[in-house]
């Protein structure tokens, strides 16, 4: 590795240790440059995972809004791709820092512990490492759908994971933010030798650039013009059933029969009471079409012309009004995603629709046949498919 | 050279906030409602195991490696080496999951539609060949202006 001469500030792992790790690319500067952005990077996916994990389970003061369509799209594209480009600056910081992860203190050492700062401080260092693997580990076998290598249930533990992961994050900043800031303001010195592998500079230009492949050939799940060269996507937007992916196969969600019942009907119960429409109701109602998203919480989204009818349509039709909110519930049973609540700046949305047909055509039994709802700027895991009752009341 | 010392004003009170909002935070998914989850048998595995991957096995190869290409690849293209390892090593570890497939559903053909294997090799192909240009390029450079 390179003779990099960099300033060494702060407290230095015992020669022991450091005698194992030649390169004197590490120094306090890189790592501070490495922990800079990459704290960044994780303050984007913490803040976008949680918009999404409230829009599916909202606290009592959280509102989010029907407009514009595009914005749920948007948080969760930046989430995953901001989590995938992170890897490689987590592997540089993990790199940087392993020898002083190594000189992790003894059963002894920690019987000597001076102070509280100090104990919080090295046990924040394992938890933050440690919840920093899992969340971007979990995170790719979630995209590419190998829940069997995780054996739990990835979103509840992806979010919970998150909390800890920053808590320790702030922790280990608050502890090291003298090390960080003399670190990052220290004069570079001249090298002394010249460099004969990478610098600072070229190593943090190859993880600046490794990311940038990594985003290019994934991003294109979401972004539509980049689908093309985007090789490692997960998903591409254009294939799918009716040229539109899904995440959910109907054969998969054990509805294939009810779906195709020719005595399947759509329940609306509201305040004045209930209705039963059969599909050729619905089509015989007002329809409108709309140029809607399908954003999956996987990261991947696809736009689409939908045409149904307008929920607040059905509301009205049940007595309900603007400040309604609705329960849609599938046919799919046993499931988490059966049923979705439909709050009031959605379910008054003239987008918000009960969809029958896409892109012209009566909607693929994995899009939903017979029906399904579909509202601007939500994640896909509320766009109930394969409705069988609509519940119109009272925000609880 | 003496290294000037940074204004540290305001650190002490800064450090409080951040350590304070941090130990609030792992709290918060401890005691608020994460516990449940958090000390289930097969999450606590999934995180001893991936954290032992990386930590025992990735990092020592990586450094292996490192120390493999500072022995055998000359010095004047052996930055340009290390930079398109480094990067061929992410780009496969990121990729691994889509090319094994373990995740394809035959009844859901727009899960996983591509096929990885060639993917990963031609983003590989785009990382090497854009190391020869950069290899080309110093090693002329080097002839015209030793």
């Amino acid at each position: 590795m390179p003779d990099f001469g960099a300033p060494r500030t702060g407290p230095l792992p015992s020669l022991t240790v450091m005698k194992a790790f030649p390169s004197k690319l590490r120094s306090p500067r890189l790592t501070s440059q490495l922990g800079l952005w990459l704290g960044a990077m994780f303050g984007v996916c913490f803040l976008t995972g949680f918009i999404s994990h409230e829009i599916q389970h909202p606290a009592s003061w959280f509102w989010w809004p029907a407009r514009p369509v595009w914005l749920y799209r948007v948080t969760q594209g930046v989430h995953v791709a901001t989590g995938l480009a992170s890897i490689p600056l987590l592997a540089a910081k993990l790199w940087a820092v392993f020898p002083r992860l190594l000189n992790l203190p003894t059963v002894k050492k920690w019987t000597q512990v001076k102070d509280w700062a100090q104990l919080i401080e090295r046990v924040s260092v394992l938890v933050l490492v440690a919840a920093a693997i899992v969340q971007v580990v979990s995170g790719v076998l979630n995209i590419a759908r190998w829940y069997a290598a995780m054996g739990f249930f990835f979103t509840v533990l992806h979010y919970w994971t998150a909390w800890i992961a920053l808590g320790a994050l702030l922790v280990h900043v608050g502890v090291k933010l003298p090390v960080i800031r003399r670190a990052l303001s220290a004069p570079i010195r001249p090298l002394r030798q010249p460099p004969t592998g990478l610098t600072r500079r070229g190593l943090l230009g190859t993880i600046a650039a490794t990311s940038a492949v990594v985003t290019v050939a994934t991003v294109g799940e979401t972004v539509r013009p980049l689908a093309g060269v985007s090789v490692l996507a997960d998903r591409d937007p254009r294939v799918g059933p009716q040229g539109l992916p899904v995440n959910a196969s109907a054969q998969a969600a054990g509805v294939r029969a009810a779906a195709a019942d020719p005595g399947w009907r759509l329940e609306v119960t509201g305040p004045t009471g209930s209705v039963r429409l059969s599909l050729d109701d619905l089509a015989a109602m007002k329809q409108t079409t709309a140029t809607l998203p399908i954003a999956c919480v996987e990261g991947w989204s696809s736009s689409a012309d939908w045409t149904g009818v307008p929920l607040r349509d059905l509301v009205a039709l049940v007595g309900g009004d603007h400040g309604s909110q609705v329960t849609a519930v599938s046919l799919q049973q046993y499931s988490a995603y059966a049923t979705s609540i439909v709050d009031p700046p959605h379910a008054r949305d003239p987008h918000t629709l009960i969809a029958l047909r896409l892109r012209g055509e009566p909607l693929h039994v994995d899009h939903g046949y017979p029906c399904r709802l579909i509202a601007p700027d939500r994640p896909g895991v509320l766009q109930t498919k394969w409705l069988s009752r609509l519940l119109v009341g009272s925000p609880s | 050279m003496k290294i000037p010392k940074p204004d540290m004003s305001g650190t002490a009170w800064a450090r409080r906030l951040l350590v304070a909002a941090g130990v609030a935070m792992i709290a918060f998914a401890l005691f608020g409602g994460g516990a449940a989850s958090l000390s289930t048998s097969p999450y606590l595995k999934f995180v001893v195991k991936v954290t032992l991957a990386v930590l025992v096995l990735a990092l020592p190869l990586t450094l292996a490696a490192g120390w493999l290409i500072g022995k055998v690849v000359p010095v004047v293209v052996r930055p340009i080496v290390q930079g398109a390892c480094i990067a061929t090593a992410l780009i496969v570890a990121i990729a691994l999951p889509a090319v094994l497939g373990h995740g394809r559903d035959p009844a859901m053909p727009s899960a996983l539609p591509r096929n990885y294997a060639t993917g990963l090799w031609t983003v590989l192909a785009v990382v090497w060949a854009a190391a020869i240009v950069l290899i080309v390029v110093r090693i002329v450079r080097r002839r015209t202006h030793p």
